[in-house]
């Protein structure tokens, strides 16, 4: 029997009161999938992210995601967190548990152990009393993922995680989201613009384009021209000891010179 | 002023000081999240919105009392519409209040509206409330004297009855800032994971702008538009730069702004000033002592 998806959406038109950005999105998200979502600046991504987090209704058919506990941990993107506040490491990964709290509670100490072990987790938990303002980019990145995972979701949601990392900063935050996604059963949706970090990571990709949704297997596309549809200049796909490569074509690159 | 005398004026004016004091400690408190927040200007705009509604009292406030003088020996239910507006008449609070608070539904509104930007509809409430204080001012029975005590303050002539309505609606505003705590640190820092999580964060914001409103529209009217924007601005920067943990923020901008009331009190009884520019000078003193402290550090 198939497994049941965790994330339904079915004929589902995506967008704001006025504006439609997707339409008939249809997109299941099977538990341990990992899914890459990609697509150009401005396709929808976001929009589409909103929805599976149930920020925004759907204009026209359904997105069911499970509404007992916490089934998605999301990561934003870390450059949307405001440094001027005066929290450590700890204060931001305890906001994760805020929910699960009384209405009118405090973290106490099992919160306390809980977010260490996030930490711990996140390979950060010496990091722990220092202010998330003094940290570089990569340690930022597993802070937030930390907080995610604090309540021990089962999809991890990441928005643009090695938006701005160099080589090193962007191994070490996707070795980790593999790792935890290993070691925890984890459904990972990863959205992303860097085209080669998903499609090296992620075994199935959600292209966002043109208003709509399109699943793929990433062996379809070699050899395809999906990409240069996409993006609307001719795109490389080639492999390189068994890792994708995707380049803007070299003839392209010479007509523009 | 002799010593002697410095003493009799600050036992004469206990309850002006026991007033400058909590409204810089309410102030202060909340002046933390409205620097954090960047609304700096809706602080602004909404402390000039208030002294609008100040303004529009003075202005309706004998017509308010006329009407009363009128209708509250009729027979009811006329008679009970002569006791509310003979109670609205010396209250102008109650106006600044209703004032305020439709300001704040009208840019808790704007702030979802995607067709003019925020900082266009809090420049254009500035605007018209400073033009609209101006204007009420110049047509009430008062005059132009009011302008100088709306914005100075009258913190000295504070009653028994204004500071009880003072302690009242801080006190509300502090208990619920002191259990919803989380719920606004984490509206504030990260609303679309706030949001992710079920909190409503519409309505969070629109109860933190409702305790904001509340806060400088009882303030303003007796500390005046310069303290009181002043002590939501200097404290919360000093706690900011002096300290980088929340409570420790909360706790040096709180009694950064007590002891700026208090010195500044006793710096205006003792050089005879209004109230505001020392309290706002000592104020300032306190946020470079801590910049230079934190510099010294580094």
């Amino acid at each position: 029997m198939p497994a049941q998806p965790l994330i339904a959406i079915s004929g589902a038109d995506l967008g704001y009161a006025r504006t439609r950005v997707l339409s008939d999105v249809t997109l299941n998200v099977l538990p341990g999938d990992y899914l890459g979502i990609v697509g150009p600046n401005g396709a929808g991504k976001t929009t589409l992210l909103k929805a599976i987090l149930g920020l925004i209704r759907p204009l026209a058919g359904s997105v069911q995601v499970p509404s007992s506990g916490h089934i998605i941990g999301y990561v934003p993107q870390r450059d949307t967190l405001d440094t001027i506040y005066p929290l450590t490491v700890l204060d931001i990964v305890l906001m994760g548990l805020f929910d699960t709290l009384a209405p009118f509670g405090r973290p106490r100490r099992h919160h306390i152990v809980r977010a260490v072990s996030a930490l711990e987790d996140t390979g950060i938990a010496d990091l722990r009393n220092r202010s998330f303002g003094s940290l570089s980019g990569g340690q930022k990145q597993r802070t937030i993922i930390a907080r995610a995972m604090v309540a021990d979701p089962q999809v991890l949601l990441l928005d643009e995680p090695t938006n701005g990392m160099d080589l090193s900063g962007e191994a070490g935050i996707l070795s980790l989201i593999d790792r935890l996604r290993r070691q925890r059963g984890l459904t990972v949706l990863l959205v992303s613009h860097l085209l080669n970090t998903v499609i090296n990571n992620a075994e199935r990709m959600a292209f966002v384009a043109e208003g709509r949704v399109e699943t793929v297997e990433k062996e379809s596309l070699i050899g395809s021209s999906r990409l240069s549809d996409i993006y609307g200049i001719p795109v490389e796909i080639t492999m390189h000891e068994s890792r994708y490569l995707i380049v803007p074509s070299t003839a392209d690159r010479r007509d523009r010179q | 002023m002799s010593l002697e005398d410095l003493l009799i004026g600050l036992r004469l004016n206990v309850l002006g000081i026991a007033g400058s004091v909590l409204v810089a400690a309410t102030c202060a408190f909340l002046g933390v999240y409205v620097v954090l927040k960047r609304v700096v200007f809706v602080g602004v705009s909404l402390a000039q919105i208030s002294s609008a509604g100040i303004a529009l009292a003075f202005l309706v406030g004998p017509w308010l009392a006329a009407m009363a003088h009128q209708t509250i020996h009729a027979a009811p239910p006329f008679s009970a519409i002569g006791v509310c507006f003979e109670w609205l008449a010396v209250r102008p609070v109650v106006v600044s209040l209703f004032v305020t608070f439709i300001a704040v539904a009208l840019f808790a509104h704007q702030s979802r509206s995607r067709t003019l930007p925020r900082e266009a509809s809090i420049g254009i409430g500035y605007v018209l409330a400073s033009a609209l204080t101006l204007l009420f001012i110049l047509r009430s029975a008062k005059g132009m004297d009011d302008v100088r005590e709306l914005l100075d303050g009258s913190v000295v002539a504070l009653g028994l009855a204004d500071l009880r309505l003072m302690a009242l609606v801080f006190l509300a505003v502090a208990v619920i800032h002191v259990l919803c705590y989380k719920q606004f640190l984490f509206v504030s820092y990260d609303a679309e994971m706030a949001a992710s999580r079920g909190y409503a964060v519409a309505k969070w914001e629109m109860l933190f702008y409702t305790t904001l409103g509340a806060t400088i529209a009882v303030a303003i009217q007796k500390a005046g538009l310069l303290s009181v924007f002043a002590m939501m601005l200097l404290p919360a920067a000093t706690g900011l730069v002096a300290c980088r943990r929340m409570a420790g923020v909360f706790t040096i901008a709180v009694v950064a702004g007590v002891v700026s009331a208090a010195i500044g009190f006793t710096l205006a009884l003792l050089w005879d000033l209004p109230v505001s520019p020392p309290t706002i000078g000592t104020s300032a003193v306190l946020l470079a002592s801590a910049y230079l402290l934190k510099l010294r550090r580094e």
